[in-house]
């Protein structure tokens, strides 16, 4: 009975901790905590954070491979899904079945708001090779300042695999920011007279031109950079699933259960792989630092376009509306609206505000497929 | 290393601008495109322009005669109460 229970001691997980581990719980603790009470992207936040507390407890093997005689864990396979890069595109999937391009399809100029956002992953790529990064390390790195979380995981994965617990957290913790990141930035780079333009209501949309969209979308992409088109493609069939108006119960389905599913599954498998020994790198500061500047830099790229799109149209664009070009749907064309507001009470920018926004997305999907193909 | 860095830093922000430019070109002449199908739908359909405009001058009769009956209405208000002061 004795060794029984000597026997049990040691295969728990009592027998096995170390402070890495304790240190990794208190980690997702604090993770848990900025999700639940703080409500930090708690969506994507809590699911990562007890990915990080199970794939860290001692003993449990849920992230252990399967062996000749025996299953791997659960999160190892559940992990598969992220390493394999399965899960970010039928996130876009879902994103496009929400997403209504019509302000950009009325707008077209404001695509270049979205392409002027992406400097940042840019110049923080250098950055990043500055500092020692290697070039597959700063371009995951870099992808934080297109403001996407599926897009950093999937370039993170095809890049920098074993960055992606860092990446990941520190991507969707500076989307959970962009109220408090974009509106200083913002206002030292914009006059309260160009905050306060109002635009002009947009056109209407026909039905054929949203058809359309997704499909001159995906073959121009598909054909200059066909790296770019596993996400990119997803996010325009879930559009077309949406637009045609003949798949309206799967483009509700990918709209809805279908992405909730998989966004639990890819961020218990992104928590999974946090583990000590990437934390506790000076890498993952670097991260951090850099993901932010990566994030500031496009804000103010995006806005300084607009103040040159404000210029050339005769003060009919507010400029403000290119801090909405890093692809934080909807938070940056809020904050846009909010900012907007502040300077002039009748101001409503959210709708110019998305079409910034959605060609931010487009646009950090093809600077993933550009990273991916130079640096691949 | 540092001008392989700066060669891949252009290069990406030149290939992003390009096909998102690109992108918004397109866009714009198919926005032209459509609406130009639209307007000639329209008319192909009995003319929208030989339609709406005796639709819109039936609703400005129209209007002339709502606005003139309450005129007429507010002057017969008017006069009643003026007789009523009288008496």
């Amino acid at each position: 009975m004795a060794a029984s229970i000597v026997n049990l001691f040691e295969i728990s997980g009592f027998n096995q901790v170390s402070f890495e581990h304790i240190g990794m719980l208190i980690i997702s603790g604090i993770l848990m905590y900025l999700a639940i009470a703080r409500k930090f992207e708690p969506l994507l936040l809590l699911p990562i954070s007890f990915g990080v507390f199970l794939s860290n407890l001692p003993g449990t093997g849920l992230m252990d491979g399967p062996t000749a005689d025996q299953v791997g864990g659960l999160l190892y396979y559940i992990y598969e899904g992220v390493r394999l890069a399965i899960y970010p595109p039928l996130i876009f999937l879902g994103i496009g079945a929400m997403t209504d391009f019509s302000p950009l399809i009325a707008q077209p100029s404001t695509m270049l708001l979205g392409a002027a956002a992406q400097f940042g992953i840019f110049t923080t790529f250098f950055g990043a090779s500055l500092m020692g990064f290697n070039f597959q390390e700063a371009g995951a790195t870099a992808i934080i300042g297109g403001a996407d979380g599926p897009t950093a995981i999937f370039l993170t994965t095809h890049l920098a695999p074993h960055l992606l617990g860092p990446i990941a957290i520190a991507a969707y913790i500076y989307i959970a920011l962009v109220p408090i990141i974009q509106p200083p930035i913002v206002k030292a780079l914009t006059t309260e007279k160009e905050r306060a333009v109002k635009m002009q209501q947009l056109r209407p949309v026909s039905k054929a031109e949203k058809i359309f969209f997704p499909i001159l979308v995906t073959l121009i992409v598909g054909l200059i950079i066909p790296q770019a088109v596993t996400l990119v493609g997803m996010l325009m069939l879930g559009n077309l699933l949406r637009v045609s108006g003949v798949t309206k119960r799967l483009a509700d389905t990918a709209a809805n259960a279908f992405i909730n599913i998989i966004t639990v599954l890819l961020m218990l498998g992104v928590g999974a792989k946090f583990k000590a020994e990437v934390f506790f790198d000076w890498k993952f500061i670097g991260i951090v630092v850099l993901g932010l500047a990566a994030f500031a830099v496009s804000t103010a790229t995006g806005v300084l376009l607009g103040k040159l799109m404000y210029r050339l149209s005769g003060g009919k664009i507010n400029p403000m509306i290119g801090a909405a070009g890093v692809s934080a749907v909807p938070l940056a064309a809020r904050t846009v609206q909010k900012l907007g507001q502040e300077a002039n009470p009748d101001n409503h920018l959210l709708m110019h505000a998305m079409a910034p926004n959605v060609a931010g997305v487009i646009g950090s999907a093809v600077a993933a497929g550009v990273l991916l193909s130079l640096l691949g | 290393m540092l001008l392989r860095s700066l060669e891949i830093t252009f290069i990406g922000m030149g290939v992003v601008f390009l096909v998102l430019g690109l992108l918004a070109l397109l866009l714009r002449i198919q926005g032209h495109f459509f609406q130009r199908l639209n307007r000639k739908k329209l008319a192909g359909e009995g003319s929208s322009l030989e339609v709406q405009v005796p639709v819109s001058l039936e609703n400005g009769a129209r209007d002339q005669k709502i606005i003139a009956a309450i005129t007429a209405a507010i002057q017969a208000y008017l006069a009643e109460e003026e007789e009523k002061k009288e008496v």
